[in-house]
C-alpha cells in the first residue's frame, strides 16, 4: 500500500515513464520511527528483523510497476507537437538568418558571398530533404494533414530563399536594371548608307 | 647612317638654301630668319642665329615671302641673306655682323641680292615707275653706300620666277631670249650693260652649274628640250664677263652637274640621263670651249626609279661619286670607277613621304583552309563526309609532314620560312601594310619584320588634293577573308601632266602584281569623288564608284548599280565643294530591276558655310565598332549613346568681327545635312586634330591665349531611353544630350588617333605623336566628358576620375620608349584577331610599328605564365590524390578492425 499511497499523492507527471522517490513520506518515516522503537522496546531479534525490513524497503523503492500513464490522447498532442515542431524548423531560423545577412553587409567580400551562397543552399537543401524530415512522422502514422504540414515547411524554406534573392537585391546581384541587359544588346542596324567627303574638283 | 638632325616642322624647318664649307654646313631655313650650322663629322649643331625683327606681325600678312641667299664669293666665309625687308650678314663661324631692315615702301619689292668683294647689292622692283632700284650696302656694317636705277620690262613675280642670279650679273629668260644684265660693282662705273642670247625656243629654265668670282657655267633649257651650256669669264679688271656656248650634246632629259677638285685641271662636267632601269652618265673634261677626255659609264638599277630630279657631282679624293634623287624618292649614290658605275648606296626615301596606308590580313595557311572547308558544307550528310574526308587528309599530310622532316631536313628552310612569313597566325596579329607615297610609289611591308616585301612605282602619279594635304584613295576591292581567292587592292590617282585624268591601278596586296582587268587609265569623265561600293559584286569583289563633275554616278568596272549598293537601304552621298564652300547631300535611288551603270544624284540637303573657311573633314574609320549601346550609371540606370554612324567633324577657321580668329568644330549629319554639334573656339590655332569614334570626337588645337594645346572631349547621348534599339535612322527626331570638357594637354600634338579592335569591347585609348618624337597612349576615361568635378560615391561606383584640367602623362605610357619619331602625319591602327589587341602604324618622317593592350591582357597568358610550374603541380596533385585514396582506405579498414 505505500507504493500506492506515493502514487495517490504525488501525481506522475505525464511525460516521465518511471521515477524514483528519494525523500520517504510521513507514513514511511511514522513506519520507520515506530519500527526502531519497538526494536529498542523489545528483543534484539525481532529488532534485527524490522530493521531489515526497513531496508529492504529502501528509500523510494516501489516493488509494483509504475504503469505508464501516458494516455492514447497526450500520444497525439505530442505527435503533433513535433510535427509542427518540424514543419515550423525552417521559419523559425528565419530571424538567425536575418541577422547573418545583415550582418554580411552589401560590399562584396568572402564574407558576404559565403553567406549569400549559405542562405541559398540551405533552403535548397531543406527542399530537397522535405521527404526525409518528415519520414518519421510518416512511420509514425500521421497521415492526415501531414501535407499541411509540408506545405509550411515548403513555405518556410521559400521565406529562406527570398530572404536569399532580397539578400542578391540589395547586394545588387540580380540582373534587374536595363544596365544589366545591355551587353547582349544587339547592334542597331542602319536604316541609311552614306558616302563622300570633299569633292577633288 | 651616322646622324640624322631633324628640323622644325613649321616654316623655320624649311630649308632655304645650304651652303657648304669644308668641316661643316651652313643652312638658312625659314624664309631667310635662321641659320645654323652642323658639323658633318658629329651633326652636333655648332651655332644657331635668328634674324633680329621687329616688325614680326606685319611679316604674318605678307604672304609670299620672298628670300634669297648668297654666299660672297670674295669673302666666302661670309654669308648674305636677303629675306623680304631684312637684309642680314652671317660669318661662317657663327657671328651675325650686321642686320638691317630695308624700309618698307609697298611698292617696292626686294627680288635680288648679289655681293662684290665691297658691297652687298639688292635689286628692288619698284611697280610704279617699272624701274629696278639698285642699292649698295657696305659689306663690312651694312651701311648704305648708294644707290642707281634701271628700267625694268617685267612685272615681279616673273622676276622671281624667271631670273637668277649669278656674281654682279642677273640673267632673265624673255620667251626665246636670255638678257644678261651686268649691275656695276663700283661707284664710279654706273654702266649698266645689258646683252642678249638667242634661244631656239622659249626658255623654260636657266641653271647655274657652277659659280666663282672668274668663271661660271649655266645651263639653259628650252621647252622644245633642246639644252645648251653657256660658260662665263670674266674680262679682267672689269666687272664685265665674256661668255660662249659650250659645244655639248644632250639628251633632252638629261641632268648636268659639274664637279671641281683643286686636284684638277679644271672642271668636270657630268651628264646623266635615265633610261628605263638603266643610268647613263657621260664625264668630260672641261677646255676653253670644247669637252675632252669623254668618258662613259652606265649602271643598272633594281627596279624602275622614273628620271632623274636631283643630281649632284662631287670629286672627293680622287673618288667621283654622283648623288642623284631619282622620281620615286630614292637616293642613290654612285661611284663611278675605272672598271665601271657602282651603286654604293639605295634608299627609299619615299618611305618619309606616304600618304595613305591600309593594312590586309594575310592568306591562310593550307591547314587553316581546310579547316574553313571542313565547317563549309550544308547538309548533314555533305558535312559529315566533309568532316572526314577533311580530317584524314589532315592525318595524311601531317604523316607526310614527318616524313619529309626525317628525309630532307633543312633543304628548303629558306623557302619555307618565306612562305611562313606570309600566312596567317593564330591570332592574325601580322598582317601586310600597303602604303600609298605621294612621289607616286606603293609599298607593301610585312609588319611583323618592317621588311619590304614588294614595291611598285608609277611614274605619272599625282595625288589628289585635300584641303593643304594630299590624298589618295586606297581601298580593299577583295578582302583576304575569301581564301579561295587572293586578296585585291585599288588606287585611285590623278595624272601628273593632265590632272583631270584618273587612273585606277588593282593590284594583289601580297605579291604587288597588277591585275590588268581592273586597272584602267581612261574614264570617260571627270572624277569627283570616289568611293567603295557596299556589296561584293563579282567573285567576292568590290567595285568602285564614281560621282563624276556632272553629279552623276558611275560603276568601276561597270555593273548595275542595284547590284553594287543595297537597294533596301538608301543611299546618301555628300560632297564638299571648295569653291562654295558647302556639303551637299545627295539622294541616291536605286530600282532593284535597273540595269544601269550610272544614273544622276539628287540634291537633298546643302550645308553653307559663310564668314568661315572649312579646313578639315574628318570621318570615322570604318573599321569603329560599338559594343556596348550605353553607359551603366552608378545607380545601375543606362544612358544610352548617340551612335550615328553618319556623323562627320568639319573644321572651319575665320576670324570675326573684332579681328580675333577663331576655330568652329561641327558635327553633321551626312543624311539629313543637320548639325548635332558646334564648337567655337576663339584665339585657337589650327592644326586641329580629331578623333571621331562611337558616339565621341576628341579634338586638339593650339590655345594662343594662353599659349597651350588643350584638347576638347564631347560624348553625344540619346538620354536615359532609347528612341528605338533595334534600328538607327538618322531621320529619328532624336535630340542628342552633349557632355563636353576641355584638357591642357602637356605636348603638342601632331596626330591622334584612337584604338580600334575587333569587337569594340576593349576600351578605347588615344594615341598621339607629339613633336618630340613620342607615341603616347592615353586612356580615353581621361578625356571622358562626364569626369565630374566632385567626385560623387555614385561616379565612383562608375569608375569615374575627378576632373583635373591637366592630362598627366606617364612616361610608362610612351609607347616607342627612346625609339622617337619624327614629324608622324598619321597614325593607322587595326584591330587583330585578339580582342584586347589593336595595331598602332605611326607613319611621316618616320615609322614606328607596335601592338598596344588598352585594357591589358586580357585574353591571353602572360608572357612570363609558367607552364612547367601548373603543368607539373596539376600531374602532382593527380598522383596525390590518388596516393592520399590508398591510404584513406588503408587507414579505415585498420580502424574497422579495432
Amino acid at each position: 500500500n505505500i507504493s500506492s499511497t506515493t502514487s495517490s499523492v504525488r501525481p506522475v507527471p505525464s511525460r516521465r515513464k518511471w521515477f524514483v522517490d528519494l525523500k520517504p513520506s510521513k507514513q514511511e518515516r511514522l513506519t520507520i520511527v515506530a519500527a526502531a522503537a519497538a526494536a529498542n522496546n523489545n528483543d534484539g531479534a525481532v529488532a534485527t528483523a524490522a530493521n531489515d525490513a526497513v531496508s529492504l524497503t529502501s528509500l523510494g523503492f516501489s516493488e509494483q510497476k509504475v504503469a505508464d500513464l501516458i494516455p492514447q490522447e497526450d500520444d497525439d498532442r505530442l505527435l503533433a507537437r513535433r510535427s509542427w515542431d518540424i514543419a515550423l524548423g525552417p521559419l523559425k531560423q528565419l530571424p538567425m538568418n536575418m541577422i547573418f545577412a545583415w550582418m554580411a553587409g552589401n560590399s562584396f567580400s568572402l564574407m558576404s558571398i559565403m553567406i549569400v551562397v549559405m542562405l541559398f543552399q540551405k533552403p535548397i537543401q531543406t527542399i530537397f530533404s522535405l521527404s526525409s524530415a518528415f519520414a518519421s512522422l510518416e512511420q509514425e502514422g500521421v497521415g492526415g494533414n501531414i501535407w499541411l504540414l509540408k506545405l509550411v515547411y515548403f513555405l518556410g524554406s521559400l521565406t529562406h530563399l527570398a530572404l536569399a534573392l532580397y539578400k542578391c537585391q540589395s547586394m545588387g546581384l540580380l540582373p534587374t536594371y536595363n544596365s544589366d541587359w545591355i551587353a547582349f544588346a544587339d547592334q542597331q542596324t542602319q536604316m541609311e548608307v552614306t558616302a563622300g567627303g570633299f569633292s577633288y574638283f | 647612317m651616322r646622324w640624322r638632325k631633324v628640323f622644325e616642322t613649321n616654316e623655320y624647318g624649311k630649308i632655304d638654301r645650304i651652303i657648304w664649307y669644308d668641316q661643316e654646313s651652313v643652312i638658312i631655313s625659314g624664309q631667310g630668319r635662321r641659320a645654323r650650322s652642323l658639323r658633318y663629322a658629329d651633326g652636333l649643331e655648332v651655332w644657331q642665329l635668328a634674324a633680329t625683327t621687329t616688325n614680326t606681325n606685319s611679316n604674318q600678312d605678307t604672304v609670299a615671302k620672298h628670300c634669297q641667299v648668297i654666299k660672297n664669293r670674295y669673302d666666302p666665309g661670309t654669308i648674305h641673306i636677303l629675306s623680304d625687308d631684312l637684309l642680314w650678314s652671317v660669318s661662317s663661324y657663327g657671328e651675325m655682323l650686321w642686320s638691317i631692315e630695308i624700309p618698307i615702301k609697298s611698292t617696292l619689292k626686294n627680288l635680288f641680292l648679289l655681293s662684290t668683294s665691297q658691297y652687298v647689292i639688292v635689286g628692288s622692283l619698284d611697280s610704279n615707275s617699272n624701274q629696278l632700284q639698285v642699292t649698295y650696302y657696305s659689306k663690312q656694317d651694312g651701311q648704305q653706300a648708294f644707290s642707281s636705277s634701271l628700267p625694268w620690262s617685267f612685272n615681279a613675280k616673273d622676276s622671281l620666277n624667271k631670273c637668277s642670279t649669278m656674281n654682279n650679273l642677273i640673267l632673265c629668260s624673255n620667251n626665246d631670249e636670255l638678257s644678261i644684265i651686268t649691275i656695276p660693282t663700283t661707284t664710279d662705273d654706273t654702266n649698266v650693260k645689258t646683252r642678249h642670247i638667242k634661244a631656239s625656243s622659249k626658255i623654260e629654265q636657266i641653271r647655274i652649274l657652277y659659280e666663282s668670282t672668274t668663271r661660271s657655267v649655266i645651263l639653259i633649257k628650252s621647252d622644245n628640250g633642246e639644252t645648251k651650256i653657256y660658260q662665263f669669264n670674266k674680262k679682267e679688271s672689269t666687272s664685265e664677263w665674256d661668255f660662249n656656248e659650250l659645244n655639248i650634246q644632250m639628251k633632252s632629259n638629261s641632268f648636268i652637274s659639274i664637279a671641281t677638285d683643286k686636284n684638277l685641271a679644271g672642271q668636270q662636267i657630268l651628264e646623266a640621263s635615265a633610261n628605263d632601269q638603266k643610268l647613263n652618265f657621260h664625264v668630260s673634261t672641261i677646255n676653253e670651249q670644247t669637252l675632252t677626255n669623254t668618258r662613259s659609264y652606265s649602271v643598272e638599277l633594281p627596279e624602275n626609279m622614273g628620271e632623274i630630279e636631283y643630281l649632284a657631282y662631287s670629286v672627293v679624293k680622287n673618288t667621283q661619286l654622283v648623288t642623284l634623287r631619282m622620281q620615286d624618292g630614292s637616293l642613290l649614290v654612285i661611284k663611278l670607277a675605272d672598271n665601271g658605275a657602282e651603286l654604293i648606296l639605295h634608299r627609299d626615301e619615299a618611305l618619309s613621304s606616304i600618304i595613305s596606308v591600309e593594312t590586309f590580313d594575310l592568306s591562310l595557311s593550307i591547314t587553316q583552309m581546310r579547316i574553313e572547308e571542313e565547317f563549309g558544307g550544308t547538309g548533314m550528310f555533305s558535312m559529315f563526309t566533309k568532316r572526314i574526308s577533311s580530317q584524314v587528309s589532315q592525318l595524311i599530310s601531317f604523316f607526310l609532314r614527318l616524313m619529309d622532316l626525317f628525309t630532307h631536313g633543312n633543304r628548303n628552310r629558306d623557302y619555307l620560312d618565306k612562305q611562313a612569313a606570309l600566312v596567317r597566325d593564330e591570332f592574325n596579329l601580322n598582317k601586310i601594310l600597303i602604303v600609298v607615297t605621294s612621289v607616286g610609289k606603293v609599298f607593301g611591308i610585312l609588319t611583323q619584320s618592317g621588311g619590304i616585301l614588294w614595291k611598285n612605282f608609277f611614274p605619272n602619279f599625282a595625288p589628289f588634293e585635300h584641303f593643304n594635304a594630299v590624298h589618295v584613295p586606297l581601298f580593299h576591292i577583295r578582302s583576304a577573308a575569301h581564301y579561295t581567292h587572293e586578296p585585291l587592292a585599288s588606287i585611285v590617282y590623278r595624272d601628273r601632266n593632265s590632272l583631270h585624268d584618273t587612273h585606277i591601278r588593282t593590284f594583289n596586296p601580297y605579291t604587288g602584281d597588277l591585275e590588268n582587268n581592273l586597272t584602267t587609265s581612261s574614264l570617260p569623265y571627270h572624277v569627283k569623288r570616289v568611293f567603295l561600293s557596299t556589296q561584293a559584286v563579282d567573285e567576292f569583289c568590290k567595285v568602285l564608284l564614281f560621282v563624276d563633275t556632272n553629279n552623276k554616278i558611275h560603276t568601276y568596272p561597270p555593273v548595275p548599280l542595284s547590284r553594287a549598293l543595297s537597294t533596301t537601304i538608301p543611299t546618301y552621298i555628300y560632297l564638299f565643294d571648295k569653291s562654295e564652300q558647302a556639303f551637299v547631300g545627295y539622294y541616291l535611288s536605286i530600282d532593284e530591276n535597273d540595269q544601269k551603270t550610272s544614273t544622276n544624284l539628287k540634291e537633298v540637303w546643302r550645308v553653307s558655310f559663310q564668314n568661315e573657311e572649312v579646313i578639315n573633314i574628318h570621318t570615322r574609320l570604318s573599321s569603329d565598332r560599338v559594343h556596348s549601346a550605353g553607359i551603366v550609371l552608378g545607380d545601375r540606370s543606362v544612358l544610352y549613346k548617340y551612335t550615328n554612324p553618319n556623323l562627320i567633324a568639319v573644321v572651319t577657321e575665320g576670324i570675326d568681327y573684332q579681328k580675333v580668329p577663331f576655330v568652329n568644330i561641327y558635327l553633321l549629319d551626312t543624311v539629313t545635312g543637320s548639325l548635332k554639334l558646334s564648337h567655337t573656339h576663339k584665339r585657337v590655332k589650327s592644326p586641329v586634330h580629331i578623333v571621331l569614334s562611337e558616339n565621341w570626337i576628341v579634338y586638339t588645337y593650339y590655345n594662343q591665349r594662353y599659349r597651350r594645346y588643350e584638347a576638347v572631349s564631347s560624348s553625344l547621348f540619346e538620354g536615359e531611353a532609347q528612341y528605338n534599339y533595334s534600328t538607327f535612322s538618322s531621320f529619328d527626331p532624336i535630340e542628342p544630350v552633349i557632355q563636353s570638357k576641355a584638357y591642357i594637354l602637356p605636348y603638342g600634338v601632331n596626330a591622334i588617333q584612337v584604338t580600334t579592335t575587333e569587337k569594340g569591347i576593349t576600351s578605347r585609348d588615344i594615341i598621339m605623336a607629339t613633336p618630340n618624337g613620342m607615341l603616347i597612349e592615353i586612356p580615353w576615361i581621361l578625356f571622358d566628358p562626364r569626369r565630374p568635378l566632385d567626385l560623387t560615391p555614385m561616379d565612383r561606383e562608375e569608375g569615374l576620375i575627378m576632373y583635373t584640367p591637366e592630362i598627366m602623362v606617364n612616361f610608362e605610357s610612351v609607347i616607342n620608349y627612346y625609339k622617337y619619331v619624327y614629324n608622324i602625319r598619321g597614325i593607322h591602327t587595326v584591330a587583330t584577331g585578339l580582342e584586347s589587341t589593336s595595331i598602332v602604324f605611326a607613319y611621316g618622317l618616320d615609322l614606328f610599328f607596335t601592338r598596344v593592350f588598352p585594357s591589358r591582357i586580357f585574353d591571353q597568358l602572360k608572357d612570363d605564365f609558367d607552364f612547367m610550374i601548373i603543368g607539373w603541380s596539376t600531374v602532382a596533385f593527380v598522383v596525390g590524390s590518388f596516393v592520399a585514396k590508398r591510404f584513406a582506405s588503408i587507414h579505415q579498414t585498420k580502424k574497422a578492425w579495432k
